[in-house]
């Protein structure tokens, strides 16, 4: 079996590279996914403590967690699109309209 | 003495990277073209270019088939202990269902499911 | 097998009357014709959140819990809940004009408000994470629509991704955070997790002061404290005004609800807390000052001042005590009526145009009968967040420093008190504008119009500065009601 401490520190590393992919990356729909991936690292680290305690607490917390993340994919997606419809791009650094 | 140890590193390093490198350009077979250069959907053949825009109507159903999709994640594990639970879980699922269901009335009605 | 029961219900009744509220004026607009809607969806939604707001008074002092003690409809959450009901019934009352004004005719408005506002009060009333979480969701995804309702318009798009991606950024750290507690706790429950921390050595896992920084991270993204705070004006200044208001009040207020629910309640506070706290409010106060004196857009300078308002709550968090508590509801209801007037005013239009910079508001106060009152109304809400004696905002900013001197933060409150001297210039500097430059430019006015709409608006904003003044002359009732949930929350 594998070891918990190993499941947390998986999910560490994907909460990490999501959180760079949010930072580093220009393209919205990218950044989106990086989102996507921090939630999942999050299901994983409460598999993960479920596992261990054996509790249920923790799974049925990740049912909502997927729920939340897809109407939040839903609602991101429309906006990513009537925002591309009028600026024709993905790129996040040149929405500059407002600025300090 | 200790700049040796670095200079040693990276002499590794770049032996290994480089050698692998070398190594695959000399030994390894090539044969470029033909099927690999396809895209890969699911093992079907592709008929005609996968670069093709899709029309931007499928938007909408994508977004209500997400909702859709997800609410599957619920009803499976409710499926799995069906018996065990009893009528109870039976009524609140069906009030779920319900609620969707509206959803989908409402987005019906708005024209969403209307090929324009 | 334990299954729900009817009693269950009985905590959740008020939003259980928002959500069938909502479905109702969703109903209505799908069978409605097109001339009826725009009277009768925002007239339903005020009529629901009264009832609800009746139906919160009825359950007031009850304590009932329901589905398995993760529900609780205590003093502490019916007040908050109130609080929020009735921002909603003031955005109600300025988004009409705003919508006519604007041809903003996207019906779901009402229906998203309603649930955005269900969600704060599942948010508030809840004692588990997940509930508090799902509670946060509801509203943030609402309050995401309804800042990008409006897609034709670039500016708003670009506040509605921001808001979007930077809100969906921090649901993933409070998560994280969430899921971290639970590990070192066991639970998701706060009395649980609670109890599991004031044990003696329970600080030593090294997964529960991470968890806990990470809750921080995620709520304080909804609060817009400072280092987290970049959204806010960009998003205030592209979301439609009377959204703005909206957030600027009901939104900040269900998130200091929660962060005083989970952070307030019992969690032992170590040294390196306090540390941290201190900082935070100081530099959320300071930079929220500062750069709205650099500002010259007036939605700009409001959402900054929002954050330096932040940031005067954040020392009432920072101190802690029950009567840190107190004036943190009490400046939270009286900062949503202050906010809610101001932006409430920027959405009326003044002939044919909308306020934007200080410019525009150049001789305001002389261009037709609704602006004289609305004028009016607007130099009340900037003495009130100015913190002028005989308003409310005076006295929430009296209880602050008391609490905070109480306690011996006494550096920490002459910082505040000095930057409440910053923000005399730039609110000043809107009655100035309003009542003492003259408007630039050809004076071609014409007759301005005052609509039945407007008139709504208006019948709203004096009902919130009245509630100022109210508030700021006889604070006592309220400040009494807010002890009384105080009492209902500390253990």
């Amino acid at each position: 079996m594998i070891p918990t401490t190993h499941v947390l520190i998986l999910s560490a590393a994907l909460f990490s590279i999501g959180v760079l992919g949010v930072m580093l990356r220009r393209n919205v729909i990218v950044i989106f996914m990086s989102i996507e991936l921090m939630l999942n690292a999050v299901n994983l680290s409460f598999v993960g403590f479920a596992r261990e305690m054996d509790s249920m607490t923790g799974v049925i917390f990740i049912f909502f967690i997927i729920v939340v993340a897809a109407a939040e994919a839903v609602v991101g997606l429309s906006i990513i699109l009537s925002i591309y419809r009028n600026r024709q791009t993905l790129n996040v650094d040149e929405y500059n309209l407002l600025k300090w | 003495m200790d700049y040796f140890l670095v200079l040693l590193l990276a002499g590794l390093g770049v032996t290994l990277v480089g050698g692998g490198l070398i190594a695959s350009r000399l030994f390894a077979p090539r044969n470029p073209g033909g099927v690999k250069n396809e895209a890969y959907e699911c093992g079907e053949e592709t008929i005609g270019s996968s670069w093709v825009h899709f029309n931007v109507g499928y938007y909408l159903f994508a977004l209500i088939f997400l909702i859709f999709d997800v609410e599957a994640a619920f009803l499976f594990p409710w499926a799995v202990v069906f018996r065990d639970l009893g009528g109870v879980a039976f009524l609140e699922v069906g009030i779920f269902i319900l609620v969707l269901i509206v959803g989908l009335i409402y987005a019906w009605r708005k024209g969403v499911l209307e090929w324009v | 097998m334990t299954f729900v029961t009817i009693s269950d219900f009985i905590p959740i009744v008020p939003e259980l009357i928002l959500v069938l509220t909502a479905l109702l004026v969703l109903l209505v607009d799908l069978v409605g014709t097109q001339t009826g809607y725009k009277m009768t969806s925002p007239l339903l939604a005020i009529g629901g959140l009264c009832v609800a707001v009746f139906a919160e008074i009825q359950l007031f002092g009850g304590n009932r819990v329901g589905f398995f003690d993760t529900i609780v409809a205590d003093q502490y959450s019916i007040l908050f809940e109130i609080i929020y009901m009735v921002t909603g019934i003031i955005t109600i009352t300025i988004s009409w004009h705003y919508i006519a004004e604007n041809n903003m005719n996207f019906r779901e408005y009402y229906v998203l408000m309603l649930f955005s506002i269900v969600g704060m009060m599942l948010m508030t009333s809840s004692l588990d994470l997940l509930m508090i979480f799902i509670g946060l969701e509801i509203m943030s995804i609402s309050s995401y629509i309804m800042v990008g309702m409006m897609r034709r318009v670039v500016t708003a798009n670009e506040a509605a991704l921001k808001y979007l991606l930077l809100g969906a950024f921090s649901t993933g750290f409070l998560l994280y955070g969430i899921s971290l507690i639970y590990g070192a706790t066991g639970s998701t429950q706060l009395p649980a997790i609670i109890e599991h921390l004031q044990q003696a050595g329970a600080f030593e896992n090294p997964l529960v002061g991470f968890g806990l920084a990470l809750l921080i991270i995620g709520v304080g993204f909804k609060v817009a404290i400072v280092p987290f705070h970049m959204w806010t004006p960009d998003v205030y200044t592209g979301a439609p005004t009377p959204v703005a208001a909206f957030m600027s009040a009901a939104v900040k207020a269900a998130g200091f609800a929660i962060l005083i629910r989970i952070f307030l309640t019992g969690i032992p506070h170590a040294e390196r807390w306090d540390n941290m706290m201190w900082v935070i409010a100081i530099l959320t106060m300071t930079v929220g000052n500062v750069m709205a004196l650099r500002q010259n857009n007036i939605k700009r300078m409001l959402a900054y001042s929002s954050i330096a308002h932040a940031g005067y709550v954040m020392v009432a968090v920072v101190v802690g005590s029950e009567a840190a508590i107190t004036s943190i509801i009490y400046y939270s209801f009286a900062y949503a009526l202050m906010g809610m007037g101001a932006f409430g005013v920027l959405s009326i239009r003044s002939n044919g145009k909308t306020i934007e910079t200080y410019e525009d508001l150049a001789g305001y106060a002389h261009a037709g009968p609704t602006e004289q009152v609305a004028a009016v109304l607007m130099s009340t809400f900037m003495l009130s967040l100015l913190g002028l004696p005989l308003t409310a905002g005076f006295i929430g900013k009296f209880q602050i420093f008391y609490a905070a001197l109480d306690e011996g933060w006494f550096w920490l409150t002459v910082i505040a008190a000095m930057n409440s001297v910053i923000s005399l210039f730039y609110y000043l500097r809107v009655i100035v504008f309003m009542y003492m430059k003259e408007r630039i430019g050809a004076q071609q006015e014409k007759e301005s119009q005052t609509s039945v709409s407007s008139l709504f608006a208006i019948t709203g904003l004096l009902a919130t500065a009245a509630g100022i003044v109210y508030l700021g002359i006889f604070p006592n009732d309220f400040v009494q009601l807010a002890q009384l949930s105080v009492t209902a929350i500390s253990f």
